[in-house]
């Protein structure tokens, strides 16, 4: 990692945030929102800076906890607000366009808490790796006028770890946890009832000491997708969890000998788009 | 997800050495769910590329059983 690149990459996020004047931050408690709130803190104090916790049935219980305690170590002002996109039919179908509808909802919410609060700009934690996935929420996002102050830094991920590293932040090696929607194969329709079946699974999957770890819900089938390099250590835990994976309303029970790749799903639409 | 897919994938399977049940699975049948212990896994994973072209999009072991 390029240390005087590092340094200048960071030191643009600071004049970005500066020229947001203050913000109303998408804080979802993972690794990107919590250090871009923590440099709009110091670029911008307390006072311009309001961090907003979307939350419905897609997004998991623990991890707004965990949001919520980052939020109060970092003094960072926080609200929730509920949204709907379990009301929109471009959401609940599931279609390769699903971001498009859940972020739309979201920014909508948010602009309305950023003029109740007088705040200038509304942010997200996009960071410059994710310019490279498929993102339909970004197309939301733009039409909000959100600014995405880590993507236009040229921060990517690993350097957003490095720099919460060392700033002592405790998302700094946390894994990335997209929303449980994301687990979904693309064409089953989104319901709480699967979504809980997903939380459902990950959790008894983690409290087992499985860290990096995505239930894919394809139907009667979950399939479970692990980090390479935790894969085989963790597959007797897997196993022996099977009975338990069953009961949630699985089927079958698979594991994925590929393990965790980021974007797993997308990958058909890949194939959908080359054929 | 067709017959002969999953034949070709048995035949792949079985040239190389891995006899085991084998199922298409998911919602659109494109999960080719292999019946095997865990510990062949690294061996599956190898194997994964040679399937996927065979038209699945996952290859996964099937886990049958608890400890």
């Amino acid at each position: 990692m390029d240390e005087a690149l590092l340094q200048a990459k960071y030191g643009t996020l600071i004049r970005i945030l500066e020229d947001c004047e203050s913000v109303c931050i998408g804080y979802s408690g993972g690794v990107d929102s919590v250090f871009l709130a923590k440099a709009a803190l110091l670029s911008l104090g307390a006072e311009r800076v309001l961090a907003v916790i979307g939350r419905s049935p897609s997004y998991p219980a623990a991890q707004f906890r965990a949001a919520v305690e980052y939020a109060e170590l970092l003094g960072l002002p926080w609200v929730e607000v509920s949204t709907h996109e379990m009301e929109s039919s471009g959401y609940v179908t599931n279609s390769p366009s699903r971001c498009y509808f859940c972020k739309d909802e979201l920014w909508s919410r948010l602009a309305a808490v950023a003029t109740r609060h007088g705040l200038h700009t509304v942010v997200d934690g996009a960071n410059a790796d994710d310019a490279h996935d498929h993102r339909p929420g970004a197309r939301a996002a733009r039409e909000h006028g959100v600014r995405s102050p880590l993507q236009e830094a040229g921060l990517a991920k690993d350097e957003i770890r490095e720099l919460s590293r060392r700033a002592g932040l405790p998302t700094w090696d946390q894994p990335a946890s997209p929303c449980l929607a994301s687990r979904l194969a693309y064409g089953l329709a989104v319901t709480p009832e699967r979504l809980a079946q997903v939380e459902a699974a990950e959790m008894l999957l983690r409290r087992r000491g499985v860290r990096e770890v995505r239930v894919r819900h394809h139907g009667d089938v979950a399939r479970i997708e692990v980090a390479p390099g935790e894969l085989d250590a963790a597959a007797p835990t897997i196993v022996a969890l099977v009975p338990r994976l069953r009961a949630l309303g699985f089927d079958r029970v698979l594991l994925d000998v590929e393990g965790y790749r980021r974007g797993a799903l997308n990958e058909a639409l890949v194939q959908l788009t080359a054929s | 997800m067709s017959v002969d897919r999953l034949a070709q994938a048995r035949d792949l399977l079985e040239r190389e050495g891995v006899e085991a049940a084998i199922s298409a699975a998911g919602e659109s049948g494109d999960i080719l769910a292999v019946r095997v212990h865990v510990a062949e896994r690294p061996r599956l994973a190898r194997l994964a590329p040679g399937i996927r072209a065979l038209g699945f999009r996952y290859v996964a072991i099937e886990l049958v059983d608890g400890p």
